[in-house]
């Protein structure tokens, strides 16, 4: 077997058994991912690939084809893995966390790597099954966040499965059909309304890295699959690109519905996801490469923003402000978080940094990666491909201002002192302080010098659609 | 003595085979969707195996037709090991309605003997309407999925049936047990479209273990979501 192949496939999983094994020492458990993470980047960048670009290795009749780009999107994917490793290290989630997004990232890989396409949707929706026990994280809470993202997998996979029978028989006259199949599929796998409810459940049910695993790691994998399917099969339907434009808009309504009525930072949060994954949704829509650039753009740029929410939620659990960031089914009791802000200003600004470029604020991450997709959605509605760009864009802004608002109301909450929860709170150590302050300062120059990731973003994207 | 191979099984229902096949599995599908008592919904989806097996007799190999049926019920006899587990969605024995009291009770009005769910009626309303749909998509031959439009109808009425009820079970219910047995019935309405367009070995193989890994899953959820703390959360 290939070193690329068995790297991917095999050895997570036996990297994830031995995290089970582990299983009662969540900070051993947090190290042996870490580690493991580490070292499969390392040596999957040192694989150096045949002349034609590509390891095939056939296993029962269908082939594992291995190429680079592959290659550099999991590179990419376990670096991030194992910084969320690292944030389990420092605050202990569940006890089947890190086993299973070890155990996830098999089939994923194998979902991608695997020719003919007929059989590639199995392993997504093993990937995805397997994802919902990572959102169950052994905790009896999530469940019902748990079973809809199961439910939105096993119904969204068939349309692939069907598409990637069509593309297996090539049959030249159904190329519009397996067009319009994959992008129907594409709808449900990338949350579009109505199919976004589990990812509101997952953010209100779920810990935040089990959100960053999720909209992060698996959603770049799930989305790169979309993207390969619609590369195989080379047509285009008009009537679906309608739909998910349709489905897109919907969904910023329903953000809009969701962050107007926002009390708690859970739905301000959920709401703000939203735009996001509509957005991403309105990039399958585009030219293919343009697309499928646009997504990775808009990826990386949640990713790291998920990664400072998820940071700035953990520290603020563990400073024991639980109440009001309650990831159980225990309502926060609100009369004990007002004026938690100025008890906690360096937290809290880290979370309020990661809302709003999430929300795609200027001065922010996600707002290169949201003015970059309104760019191109504008530039594809010229080139005569659809004429709604406009009233999209209104409703995408609407999200927007909708979320801005929320958050004010909400940080004004958060900054006005309350006497029954003065001392309530110790105040932030002076090392937590400049830490966070120095990612702030991070997440600052990283938006104002969008080249930086931006570039990288686009060269991943490039050598993974190119290499096939 | 000799055993019955499959064939004489087959020739002993082959007066169900047909349209009697497809209204068993919608009747089966609906007891599935409505029946609040674990058991009978599992006792159902059995039977909605069973049924589904003799449509399957029209597009695949007999004896590999045989394998679907046991994969199906192999699917059931992990369900109900896992029902049984969590005491069919009740408090546990020992668990008393005062510790629990926080739990809000499931609304039940009594007829009779029987504490059915408020619920029901509108359950059984939506899927009234949802059937009555179905029914109207089989008499058009040429609406929707691809290549069903030239096989036989009551085919057809099975593989909306399916799919339609199974949708409307996820719909309806949060709970894992209950929108897990709508998730198999969806499967198994794919999975009978699906054998017209593939009939490799291998394609057969793979659905089955991927229906085994889904009552997998469901088994896992369930078994989280009745666990001590969660009543108790």
């Amino acid at each position: 077997m290939s070193s690329g192949i068995f790297l991917l496939t095999v050895a997570p999983l036996l990297a994830a058994f031995v995290a089970w094994l582990l299983g009662r020492w969540a900070r051993l458990t947090a190290v042996w991912g870490i580690t493991f993470s580490l070292l499969l980047w390392y040596f999957l960048g040192r694989v150096l690939l045949a002349v034609d670009g590509r390891e095939v290795v056939a296993v029962l009749g269908p082939e594992v084809v291995f190429t680079a780009g592959v290659q550099a999107l999991f590179q990419f994917l376990w670096l991030v893995l194992a910084l969320l490793f690292l944030f389990t290290f420092i605050f202990p989630t569940g006890s089947t966390f890190v086993a299973g997004c070890l155990l996830v990232m098999a089939p994923l890989a194998l979902a991608l790597m695997i020719r003919p396409y007929l059989f590639a949707p199995i392993f997504l929706l093993l990937a995805l099954g397997l994802t919902a026990v990572v959102i169950q994280d052994g905790q009896a809470g999530p469940t019902k966040a748990a079973t809809r993202m199961l439910a939105t997998a096993v119904v969204g996979i068939p349309f692939f499965l069907l598409a990637g029978w069509l593309l297996s028989a090539q049959a030249a006259s159904l190329a519009g059909a397996t067009s319009r199949i994959i992008l129907l599929g594409s709808l449900i796998l990338l949350a579009g309304f109505p199919f976004h409810v589990w990812a509101t459940s997952v953010i209100r049910h779920a810990p935040p890295p089990v959100w960053v695993f999720v909209f992060g790691i698996v959603q770049l994998a799930v989305t790169a699959f979309v993207f390969q399917f619609l590369a195989a099969s080379n047509s285009v339907d008009d009537q679906a690109i309608s739909w998910l434009r349709l489905s897109s808009g919907v969904t910023f309504l329903v953000a809009v519905l969701l962050m107007a009525t926002a009390v708690q930072v859970h739905r301000l949060i959920a709401g703000a996801l939203l735009v996001d994954m509509g957005l991403l949704l309105l990039t399958v829509t585009l030219p293919l490469d343009v697309g499928w650039e646009t997504a990775v753009i808009l990826l990386v740029a949640r990713l790291f923003t998920l990664l400072l929410l998820a940071l700035a939620l953990l520290l603020l659990k563990k400073q024991e402000v639980s109440q009001l960031f309650s990831f159980e089914n225990i309502p926060p009791t609100i009369g004990n978080d007002q004026g938690v802000a100025c008890r906690l200003p360096f937290t809290m600004a880290l979370l309020g940094v990661g809302i709003v470029s999430l929300l795609g604020v200027p001065l922010t991450i996600g707002f290169g990666s949201h003015w970059l997709a309104l760019q191109m959605i504008f530039a594809a509605d010229l080139a005569g491909v659809e004429n709604t760009s406009g009233w999209l864009a209104v409703m995408f802004l609407l999200a927007v201002f909708s979320g801005l608002v929320a958050f004010i109301r909400l940080t004004i909450y958060y900054l006005t002192p309350s006497e029954k929860s003065a001392g309530t709170t110790e105040r932030e150590h002076v090392w937590l302080r400049i830490g966070v302050g120095m990612g702030l300062l991070l997440a600052t120059w990283l938006a104002v010098q969008p080249q930086i990731w931006l570039g990288f973003a686009s060269d991943l994207a490039r050598s993974f659609l190119s290499s096939g | 003595m000799t055993f019955p191979t499959i064939f004489d099984w087959l020739e002993r229902f082959d007066f169900l085979r047909g349209y009697p096949a497809a209204l068993a599995v919608l009747m089966s599908a609906v007891v599935v969707l409505l029946a609040w008592e674990w058991r009978v919904a599992l006792f159902a989806l059995a039977a909605q195996y069973l049924f589904v097996t003799l449509l399957y007799v029209d597009v695949l190999d007999p004896r590999l037709t045989v394998v679907k049926a046991l994969v199906g019920w192999f699917v059931c006899l992990m369900l109900a090991i896992t029902a049984g587990q969590v005491s069919w969605g009740r408090l546990p024995e020992d668990v008393l309605p005062d510790e629990v009291a926080q739990v809000a009770a499931e609304r039940k009005w009594r007829l009779g003997p029987l504490a059915v769910p408020a619920a029901l009626p509108l359950r059984l309303a939506a899927v009234l309407i949802l059937l009555l749909v179905v029914i109207a998509l089989t008499q058009q031959p040429d609406s929707g999925l691809l290549l069903l439009g030239e096989m036989d109808s009551s085919f057809r009425l099975a593989v909306y049936g399916l799919m339609g009820l199974g949708l409307l079970g996820l719909a309806v219910s949060d709970e894992p047990f209950l929108a897990g047995l709508g998730l198999l019935l969806f499967l198994s309405g794919f999975e009978l479209f699906y054998s017209v367009l593939e009939q490799s070995v291998l394609m057969l193989a793979v659905l089955a273990a991927v229906n085994l890994l889904v009552a997998l899953m469901i088994a896992y959820l369930v078994q989280k979501r009745y666990a001590i703390p969660a009543l108790l959360d």
